[in-house]
């Protein structure tokens, strides 16, 4: 060591930096598992489900019409245009997609969510700073550029910025941390048990969840788009096309079906 | 896949050898239903080796539900033990646990099982459509259709439970509902020749001049959709046809086309799977 380092006492080694990366390690385990308890699948308004079904029911009707005989074609032609409370006459208060990310719902999910992670780490974080402020608990053994100060050396306020970038201050030992365990959680917490555990709760939730948010798209440009639905609609022609299978089905020659 | 391919690929599959692995992954994924095999393939899912990979618990679910067929509750019990120690609660451990309670007849208990899978989600599409078929098992038809009539204005583009709809409706008589049903499940899957056939049966029931007609255009249309595994639908078009032959419309030269197509039809198939009968046939 030559006499412009800084001696770091074994102690600080011992009773800081080891201690705080262990108890933050534990702390993002405990938080992983909190948040499989607390969060909570959105909530998803059946009107939704409903009108994403009604949209593709819509979609398969124009595409499929050949299939209904007369009487069934002009029930459901009804059913879509008919009426004031048909499917393509109902008004719809314009929304945009701020809306649904607005929606309670989504908010309240969000913020246990946000809560869960940022709350505990800040509260940690303030008793480090408290704890152990102004501690260097560890040197980089490599040279680094003067602007990794802020990084490194969050928490130690010197008049002079003159301490070398190598030296880490507890701080932000704490938040390299913090970071640097993302990779080491996914290894350890890749157990069937948290992983497909939560795939196989959260999955069709968050899939449903999206459908929601997909709708409410749809739901965006509904005045403009119903108008063009109807005139397809109302160009759409009921043309049965079930009775020719019958002249088909006098071409099959059945004997050589049959037999391949 | 329809049926029958299907188990034409699981017997190929069971004689060439396959791993017991892929004929699961085939149960799985095609419309099969062989308990038998599921469970007697026991490595496959009461192995320790792969527990960790998600595959191997797709296989337990599968085979608590192959136990549920065969009655063989203590597999059933196992799988959901270990799918409880691994997993906690969650929907699909719960409707696996309804339907036990069905299984063993205690079905105002499973009730209350998709009572409380709903209270948590009310979504939840499995546990409505397990009421369903809880509800007509236990004999309460129109309580049922309600039912189902309720959960197909909210996901009424499920075919499957469409068709289930046009089959209590058939079980009540209601005709015309059964139609719109069937027309529904077809606006989705037009080229389903079993979809044409119920419809053609359903027309066919109704027995008057014109129905007659239309059950003869649903019969033609699913021999065309399949014209080699489709008896059923021939037996249709041979009696549609000869009850139009005593109508007016006795002398239409497609009538008698059709008549004469189906009944060679008739004869090849006849032949070659059971000559001994041929003679059984209903042939004017």
């Amino acid at each position: 060591m030559t006499g412009d380092d800084l001696h770091l006492d074994v102690r600080i080694r011992d009773w800081v930096l080891i201690p705080v990366a262990i108890v933050t390690f534990c702390m993002g385990i405990m938080l992983q598992s909190l948040g499989i308890l607390v969060r909570r699948p959105l909530k998803i308004h059946q009107h939704k489900i409903r009108e994403g079904a009604t949209l593709s029911r819509l979609g398969q009707f124009k595409r499929n019409a050949g299939v209904l005989p007369p009487d069934q074609f002009a029930s459901r032609l009804a059913f879509f245009v008919e009426g004031d409370d048909a499917f393509l006459n109902q008004q719809k208060a314009q929304k945009s997609l701020i809306n649904s990310f607005m929606s309670p719902d989504f908010m309240a999910s969000q913020l246990t969510e946000s809560m869960l992670s940022f709350l505990p780490q800040m509260v940690f974080g303030a008793f480090i700073r408290y704890t152990f402020g102004g501690f260097t608990v560890c040197k980089v053994p490599f040279p680094l550029p003067q602007r990794f100060g802020s990084m490194l050396q969050s928490g130690i306020e010197l008049a002079s910025r003159d301490l070398d970038v190598t030296y880490v201050s507890a701080l932000s030992w704490y938040i390299l941390n913090l970071f640097g365990y993302q990779g080491v959680y996914r290894l350890v917490l890749s157990s069937p048990n948290m992983t497909a555990g939560t795939q196989s709760a959260n999955s069709r939730s968050s899939a449903s969840a999206l459908s929601g948010i997909i709708t409410d798209q749809v739901e965006m440009g509904w005045n403009q788009s119903i108008q063009g639905e109807k005139a397809t609609l109302k160009k759409l022609i009921c043309k049965w096309d079930v009775p020719s299978a019958e002249d088909e089905l006098l071409q099959i020659k059945f004997k050589e079906v049959y037999k391949q | 896949m329809s049926t029958e391919a299907a188990s034409v690929v699981l017997s190929r599959k069971l004689e060439d050898g396959s791993t017991d692995g892929e004929v699961l992954e085939l149960l799985r994924l095609a419309p099969l239903r062989r308990p038998e095999v599921v469970l007697s393939m026991r490595k496959e899912w009461r192995g320790r080796r792969d527990r960790q990979k998600l595959r191997f618990w797709d296989k337990l679910e599968q085979a608590a539900f192959a136990a549920l067929d065969r009655a063989s509750f203590d597999d059933m019990d196992w799988a959901a033990r270990m799918i409880f120690s691994t997993f906690g609660s969650s929907w699909r451990l719960n409707r696996l646990i309804g339907m036990k309670r069905e299984a063993i007849g205690d079905i105002e208990e499973s009730m209350v099982v998709y009572e409380n899978m709903l209270e948590k989600d009310p979504n939840n599409r499995a546990a409505l459509k397990r009421q369903v078929t809880v509800l007509r098992t236990s004999g309460k038809l129109s309580e049922a259709t309600a039912h189902l009539c309720w959960y197909l204005k909210i996901y009424l583009s499920d075919v499957d439970a469409w068709c289930e709809l046009a089959d209590l409706y058939i079980s009540a008589g209601s005709y015309p509902q059964a139609i719109y049903c069937y027309n529904e499940a077809l606006l989705y899957e037009k080229s389903n020749w079993a979809l044409y056939l119920r419809l053609g049966d359903i027309y066919y029931t109704l027995a008057d001049e014109s129905s007659m007609l239309t059950a003869r255009h649903y019969y033609s249309k699913s021999l065309t959709l399949n014209s080699k595994h489709n008896v059923r639908a021939m037996y249709g078009l041979l009696l549609s046809s000869q009850a139009l032959e005593s109508g007016p419309r006795a002398q239409e030269l497609k009538n008698k086309n059709l008549k004469n197509w189906v009944q060679e039809a008739l004869k090849t198939v006849y032949k070659d799977k059971c000559p001994s009968k041929l003679s059984l046939l209903p042939l004017q």
